[in-house]
């Protein structure tokens, strides 16, 4: 369990964190979003003890980042926007580096190094040399590297920077795999998209304060008034509209073909269950009737004011 | 019991699985510059040999005992250019090492990684010296040609290379702090090789002074870390507060102990605030300004050896506190930007004196400059004779170094906002134009008592104005109180520049 507690962090004047706090369990995937100088690097530079707070502190598994860095280290992956790679070492001597360095016993190093070779799909170019790698698989071979210790948390800063959609889709599959095996994630980014369908938290920055931040559904909801509701019945789609027209929490109804609505509608979910009963209890023979995705781009554009630093 | 076994284990493993040595291992000889370094390296060394060779043919022969001079200098000058490339090469080779780090962006994922900077720099320093024990295996053959031809045994090219890979050791170590804090290819080599020449001259001079003033009777315990002497120490004996032992034991142990008070410099630089890397840093600062000192002055036997032929302890170590010059900047700045490290947590504490925040800056200062009082002190023996005259030359070394120190404080109370680094070069641009004009004054005053003719014959000719060493007691207390006053003065304005600034920025943190 993480525990973020009012960190925040002043360069001479500018405070580019301000007082940022979250709280993740294990398998919870959090989406960091936020605008070029927002501050996500800096936040995340403080978890990965690279940067001091200059108050605030965070508490991974009962270890303080300030009190003890080594054991804190220990438990996290940290991928920097902006890694690096030996330049004259082989894939396979790279990750016996980490795994090294985080104290993997000597006689389990090989089969760990196998593992997450294996677990990014790199294992074709386990004696290549590091830098003959494409970006694509360069970014896999970082992440590899966060794992050959088994942390609990990952720290990724813009992971799918640079990436082809094809790649950053299997990267993308790849995270939400950590995420099932339990491990706690942090993913930043500034493009919306690449995080929507994976992240099961979000925290919005600006500024290098925390706009918002919650469970994904949550937070649509909280700032989307209005849902978007689709409706399809077999037939007699304009009576429908009719007769929903004036229900509680209905707003507006809109025809969009002949037996095909959609329902603007502002309530919770017992008020949209109770809309969908009337309606069958009517006669409509409902086809479907489904809420409109939740769209994290249009929070964020409400949210943030596209203020910057 | 657990801890002790614990500890050992961790010292196990940062010399057998260390992967920062592994990984240079690996890649030292795997980069495409390594056989060019090489080639071109042995190729000086050949063409020195060759041309010193043609030299000698080309007067023909003359009386054996000529020719065995000039073999015996055909290898002098051998062992002198092997020096001279290794501590080209030394420093080079080292920040490489690091500054690679920073290159490839792999800073980051090292220190966000449990390794302690202990791992990681001892792995970088022992890396780096097998690299010099390469160079210094393939040299050999070039050795060898004296040893074949007579002018040098075995055991004098196994001296030779010890001592030489000693002074490697020491370079490179010396070079490691630097590259951490510049963290630039080309700045960090620049600095190095300039604090390589610094180091071998003000060594050697320390050695060499004395060695000179016995008319070369007597080796000094250091004689054998600067790099001039080299040949000319070959199977010397020296003495240590009376023991008679080798040149190379006391030589290896100040080459260990400097090499880890260096690479300490690192790990206190690459560390947050009052980590044990600074306070472990701070301990072998007062160490070594007890031990040089000490083995300076205490050099050979009795009185004949004093160097700079004074008894008191303040003047000694003048020299040595000459190279605090240096490090004052560090202990004096502090910056409401910098981090913990640098938050200016007041002017003068003892709890904090070892684990090196700003407020330590001063008191260990002073606890240096008179802990190598001390063991001048305790070099000199029964030479030394500490009276009055003495203790008072020795507080103005404290109060002279209290006010270059209060040059820095004033220099970060001027920037305090814009990083530590600003503070110190200020501090150093403080001390270029402070000094002198404070020499000035100072040397005024000394003539002004000259022409009153209160000065004993042969004590003038001197405007030393870190130690005063050949002044008049009345003259040492007249520059006490002026430079004491005017360290009080500044020290003052930027102290209360200070508590403006720490309270303005929401009081202590
Ligand atoms: N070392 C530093 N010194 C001074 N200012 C800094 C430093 N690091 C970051 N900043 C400033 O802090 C603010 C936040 O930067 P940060 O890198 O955290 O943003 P970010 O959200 O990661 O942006 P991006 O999307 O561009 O990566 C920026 O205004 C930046 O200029
Ligand atoms: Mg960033």
């Amino acid at each position: 369990m993480l525990e973020v507690k009012g960190l925040r962090k002043a360069f001479g004047p500018l405070v580019a964190v301000d007082n940022i706090s979250f709280t993740l369990e294990p398998g919870d995937i959090f989406g960091f979003i936020g605008s070029n100088g927002a501050g996500k690097t800096t936040t995340i530079r403080m978890l990965a003890t690279l940067l001091e707070p200059d108050s605030g502190t965070a508490i991974l598994n009962g270890r303080d980042i300030r009190v003890d860095p080594m054991s804190v280290r220990r438990q996290i992956g940290f991928m920097p926007d902006d890694f690096g790679i030996y330049d004259d070492v082989k894939v396979w001597e790279y990750l016996d580096f980490f795994a090294t360095v985080y104290r993997v016993p000597k006689v389990e190093r090989q089969s760990v190094i196998d593992n997450v070779l294996e677990l990014v799909d790199l294992t074709a170019k386990r004696d290549a040399m590091a830098t003959s790698l494409s970006r694509g698989m360069r970014q896999r071979l970082s992440l590899a590297r966060c794992l050959v210790h088994d942390p609990s948390l990952l720290l990724l800063d813009e992971p799918a920077s640079g990436l082809d959609p094809r790649a950053r889709a299997e990267l993308k599959e790849l995270i939400a795999e950590l995420g099932r095996m339990g491990k706690m994630i942090i993913v930043s980014s500034h493009i919306l998209p690449e995080l929507a369908d994976f992240c099961n938290t979000v925290g919005i920055i600006e500024r290098g304060k925390m706009v918002t931040h919650g469970r994904v559904e949550d937070i649509v909801r909280s700032i989307q008034q209005t849902r978007i509701l689709h409706v399809k019945v077999i037939e007699g789609a304009s009576e429908a509209s009719m007769f929903l027209h004036g229900k509680e929490g209905v707003a507006a109804t809109n025809l969009t073909g002949s037996t095909t609505l959609t329902v603007e509608f502002v309530g919770d979910g017992d008020m949209q269950a109770d809309l969908l009963g009337v309606l069958v209890s009517e006669g409509y023979r409902v086809i479907e009737f489904r809420e409109e995705a939740a769209n994290l781009e249009d929070v964020f554009l409400q949210v943030t004011t596209g203020a910057v630093n | 019991m657990a801890t002790l076994g614990t500890w050992v284990n961790e010292q196990w493993r940062i010399y057998t699985d260390n992967a920062p040595m592994r990984r240079e291992y690996r890649s030292q000889l795997r980069s495409s510059r390594a056989p060019w370094l090489l080639t071109a390296y042995l190729s000086i060394l050949v063409l020195t040999g060759a041309a010193f060779y043609w030299g000698l043919q080309s007067q023909g022969m003359r009386s054996a005992a000529d020719i065995q001079g000039q073999l015996r200098t055909y290898y002098s000058v051998i062992i002198g250019m092997l020096e001279f490339l290794v501590a080209l090469i030394a420093p080079v080779v080292a920040t490489v090492g690091i500054v690679s780090e920073y290159q490839t962006k792999m800073i980051d994922l090292v220190f966000s990684s449990p390794m302690s900077s202990k791992y990681f720099l001892v792995g970088k320093l022992v890396s780096s010296y097998r690299y010099i024990l390469i160079l210094l295996a393939v040299s050999l053959p070039v050795a060898s040609v004296s040893v074949m031809l007579g002018g040098a045994s075995w055991g004098d090219v196994l001296s030779s290379y010890l001592l030489i890979s000693f002074h490697g050791l020491v370079y490179m170590a010396l070079s490691i702090p630097i590259a951490v804090m510049t963290g630039k290819p080309i700045a960090s080599v620049f600095w190095s090789w300039l604090a390589v020449f610094g180091y071998t001259n003000v060594i050697s001079l320390t050695s060499v002074l004395p060695m000179a003033r016995s008319g070369f009777s007597m080796v000094p315990p250091l004689a054998g870390l600067g790099p001039y002497v080299n040949v000319g120490v070959i199977g010397a004996r020296t003495e240590v507060f009376g023991l008679s032992m080798p040149l190379w034991v006391p030589t290896a142990f100040v080459s260990f102990f400097l090499s880890k008070f260096f690479l300490l410099g690192a790990g206190s630089a690459m560390s947050s605030a009052g980590s044990k890397e600074t306070f472990s840093l701070r301990i072998h600062g007062l160490l070594l300004a007890f031990l040089i000192p000490a083995l300076v002055t205490g050099a050979g036997s009795g009185g004949a050896s004093i160097p700079f032929g004074s008894s008191n302890p303040a003047q000694l170590v003048w020299p040595f506190t000459l190279l605090f010059t240096i490090f004052v900047p560090y202990l004096s700045s502090w910056s409401l930007t910098g981090g913990s490290k640098y938050w200016p947590n007041g002017v003068w504490s003892f709890k904090w004196m070892l684990r090196g925040t700003p407020a330590s800056g001063l008191p260990y200062l002073i606890c240096l400059i008179v802990t190598a009082c001390l063991g001048a002190l305790l070099g000199q023996g029964a030479a030394m004779k500490l009276d009055a005259e003495g203790l008072l030359k020795v507080a103005g070394v404290a109060v002279a170094w209290a006010f270059i120190w209060s040059l820095g404080w004033a220099a970060s109370a001027i920037l305090w906002n814009t990083g530590p680094e600003a503070a110190r070069r200020f501090h150093l641009l403080f001390m270029f134009l402070v000094g002198p004009a404070v020499l000035f004054l100072l040397g005024m005053m000394e003539l002004a008592t000259v022409s009153t003719g209160s000065v004993k014959p042969g004590w003038t000719g001197s405007v030393n104005w870190i130690t005063f060493p050949y002044d008049t007691p009345e003259v040492a207390i007249a520059k006490i109180t002026v430079l004491g006053i005017l360290a009080v003065m500044i020290g003052v304005w930027s102290e209360s520049r200070r508590r403006a600034i720490v309270y303005d920025y929401g009081g202590a943190r």
